[in-house]
């Protein structure tokens, strides 16, 4: 029900600390991060949900507004959101996130982008140049990107430094724990075959060493066309993968018709974080994400 | 490990035990002294002393292999610990390894890094309409650049767009459009204008020349509407589209739901204005928009403003071919509302937008020598259906209606109720950066019926910048 609630973005109003930083996060696990490494001190919204692409958003009046009154901004970057971000950021007038500043943060200018295209023609279809940005679901680089995420909290809220230092000391060691749980889980996973709708999923697919045999989309942000799909239906009945993979906001009826004519798995991963959604934070994420996976070995 | 060795002692003991000459002596006179009693008390001290030589024999025996044994746990223990360190030191490097591996790699950047973001739109159309006479609307004089699609082959505008932040505190965008006039390629200055983004409490100023923020329509380039043609009303009372040289101040208030008002002082030269009146001042307009959310899937705006220019001879086509010329004053005051659906606010796959405008102007002035005064106004009604990822439909509802007083034999002349069309149109898109579109119209040239058709390609190469709500 609350789904209704005029709640588009989840905000969440913790204490009543009078100093806290808005934290305005693109995608929710950035939001789900921010929770983690900031959530008691500060006031945290997320543009999207987890049903929603995050390549195309709708620049709505409701993210100018709300968007004009932020501290940091935390998004994906890599040109994720180039279709609607640079336009709420000239219209928010908002100093402090603009391109370059403190304010601004790019998660994944702090690890390594996977795919970054040796050749840029839109022939191939809807490229990011700098690389696959859909960076949160190697959980290792969760890791990297929450220190750097910690550094940046205490260059714009230096007077609770202690406190973010804490919190990023609780939330390593927790995740440590975690990341050893499921490297042992994913052992089996190793060398599986999967056919994924985008390439949304590269980074986990990379992390668990997974086989990404096809695509259903045609070319990225191309949509599967009758042909694509009648030799897709080739590869996959000559060389059958385990599973077909989506994220909550893809278009179902590719895969679900690849579903039905091969009688193959059609999994749909969390792929990020929300209320309501099968994985709440991080840590559910990777976990409802393993479980699922590992359920139709 | 007490359990372990004990086992050991037990073990160490055995060969100990079968193979000791002494006790291989002691059985074999222990089993003789069964048979026959001792005889003489040198015998038991004999035995006794034997027996205490087993004894320390054994005690030492037994010390020795405990040291022993003690000396091989140790060395078990630290081979095993050494192996932990091993393995842990491998564990780290590996994670190192990993973690290097991760490490970012550098934002590939060229030699054209610093270029502005450079977008073209191609687009191209044929058409076919039922009238043959010059396109009119009565009671309405339109400008030379507006009105309909030209028939047969056509080039519409194809736009060049260069677009980039100045610095940290302006940003700065230039658009071309390059279109064909009787076989003359004309090359249009669309916008020229800098835009401020770090003036503090939400203020945004804009310089140049820019398409005016009244009317929901106008602040869009052409290429993204869902028609192949702007709404009767848009084309009636601003020639399509309103843009002219000034300034424009927004202020995007402080509060939590999204209210922003703007202002702008313009030159007057460009339709409905004309002749840059008050100095080349001739123009200004207000205007205050606000918007919201319905739950995840829908998201609303509405907008009010006005615009008001002072009008030197702005041409008023005659119908005997000779312009009578307009001074006076003219507001033109608009009502606009959009709202979107999208299932759970994804629009990728299917999508819904429902949008409408009103427009109403009051004109009073000369026209030539002539007193005169128009009233006037107009709407339109559309929705947009996206019904497959690369499908959409649509449909509009256009009227314009007009009552000026002395303007017989002007194009003013209102010699109908109203003006009204249907316009239908469907577009397939491969990707965001193609689409084709035909587009069915119905409706008047004047007093007679008017039928059109028109297929269009608007195609999209290089940086494509973000859309507006």
């Amino acid at each position: 029900m609350s789904r209704f609630v005029f709640t588009f973005v989840m905000f969440i109003s913790f204490s009543n600390n009078a100093l806290a930083l808005r934290i305005f996060a693109c995608e929710p696990e950035w939001a789900s991060l921010s929770k983690e490494l900031a959530g008691e001190l500060n006031q945290i919204e997320s543009a999207l949900t987890v049903f929603q692409d995050p390549h195309r958003l709708q620049a709505r009046p409701s993210l100018i507004a709300t968007i004009a009154k932020v501290d940091l901004l935390l998004c994906s970057g890599a040109d994720l959101e180039i279709g609607w971000l640079p336009l709420l950021l000239r219209r928010s007038g908002n100093r402090n996130i603009q391109v370059g500043q403190q304010g601004h943060f790019e998660a994944s200018s702090f690890i390594r982008r996977l795919e970054v295209p040796q050749q840029l023609d839109r022939a191939l279809g809807d490229l990011h140049p700098l690389g696959n940005p859909h960076v949160h679901l190697d959980p290792r680089n969760i890791r990297i990107i929450a220190k750097a995420l910690t550094e940046r909290l205490i260059a714009l809220d230096p007077d609770s430094a202690q406190e973010y230092r804490h919190l990023q000391e609780d939330f390593q060691h927790r995740w440590q724990i975690a990341l050893t749980r499921w490297k042992e889980q994913a052992k089996t996973l190793r060398g599986t075959k999967i056919v994924t709708h985008h390439s949304s999923f590269s980074y986990l697919i990379n992390w668990l060493k997974m086989d990404r045999i096809a695509t259903i989309e045609t070319k990225p942000g191309i949509a599967a066309s009758s042909a694509h799909l009648s030799s897709l239906l080739n590869i996959v009945e000559t060389n059958p993968p385990r599973y077909l993979l989506r994220t909550p906001y893809a278009n179902a009826k590719p895969s679900k018709w690849l579903s039905e004519k091969t009688g193959l798995p059609m999994l749909v991963l969390p792929y990020s974080v929300g209320e309501n959604h099968t994985a709440e934070d991080l840590f559910e994420l990777f976990d409802v994400t393993l479980s699922l996976l590992l359920e139709e070995t | 490990m007490k359990f372990i060795s004990l086992g050991a002692v037990l073990l160490g003991m055995a060969p100990f035990c079968l193979g000791h000459p002494a006790m291989t002596t002691l059985t074999s006179k222990g089993a003789a002294d069964v048979a026959e009693p001792p005889t003489s008390s040198s015998e038991i001290d004999e035995l006794q002393d034997s027996l205490a030589i087993l004894k320390t024999e054994y005690d030492r025996r037994i010390s020795d292999l405990e040291r022993r044994l003690e000396l091989a746990e140790q060395r078990v223990t630290q081979t095993v610990s050494r192996n932990e360190v091993i393995a842990e030191q491998a564990m780290e490097a590996l994670e190192l390894a990993e973690e290097a591996a991760l490490a970012p790699n550098p934002m590939t950047r060229s030699a054209n890094t610093f270029n502005p973001a450079i977008g073209v739109i191609l687009v191209g159309t044929v058409a076919s309409q039922t009238s043959h006479q010059d396109y009119q609307v009565p009671g309405f004089s339109l400008p030379e650049e507006a009105g309909p699609v030209d028939e047969g082959f056509s080039l519409g505008e194809s736009e060049l767009n260069f677009n980039a932040n100045v610095d940290d505190k302006f940003f700065a965008n230039l658009t071309f459009a390059l279109a064909s006039d009787d076989g003359e390629t004309e090359v249009e200055l669309e916008e020229a204008y800098i835009q401020s983004l770090a003036i503090p409490g939400g203020i945004n100023v804009t310089a140049g020349r820019f398409f005016s923020g009244m009317g929901y329509l106008n602040g869009f380039h052409t290429h993204t509407d869902n028609f192949a043609d702007r709404p009767l009303s848009y084309e009636v009372f601003l020639g399509g589209q309103y843009k002219d040289d000034g300034i424009q101040v927004r202020w995007l208030l402080p509060t939590q739901h999204y209210f922003e008002i703007g202002g702008e002082i313009l030159r007057g030269d460009a339709f409905p204005a004309a002749g840059a009146a008050h100095d080349g001042m001739g123009a200004w307009s207000l205007f205050a928009d606000t918007g919201g959310d319905i739950g995840f899937s829908g998201s609303w705006q509405v907008g009010i403003g006005v615009l008001h220019t002072t009008v030197i001879d702005r041409a008023v086509n005659a119908s005997n071919e000779e312009s009578t010329l307009f001074t006076g004053d003219s507001d033109l005051y608009n009502l606009n509302f959009v709202w979107k659906w999208s299932p759970n606010g994804n629009p990728v796959y299917t999508n819904f937008k429902l949008q409408g405008e009103y427009f109403w102007r009051e004109e009073n002035g000369q026209l030539d020598t002539a007193n005169y005064s128009g009233d006037q106004s107009g709407w339109y009604l559309q929705g947009f259906w996206q019904f497959k990822p690369q499908w959409r439909i649509g449909y509009r509802y256009d009227q314009v209606r007009a009552d000026n007083k002395n303007v017989a034999g002007t194009s003013l002349e209102a010699r109908n109720d109203s003006t009204d069309r249907n316009s239908l149109t469907l577009e397939w898109s491969n990707s965001e950066f193609s689409r084709i579109r035909l587009q069915l119209n119905a409706g008047q040239s004047g007093l007679e019926n008017d039928s059109r058709w028109v297929l269009q390609y608007l195609h999209s190469l290089g940086a494509h910048g973000a859309h507006r709500f």
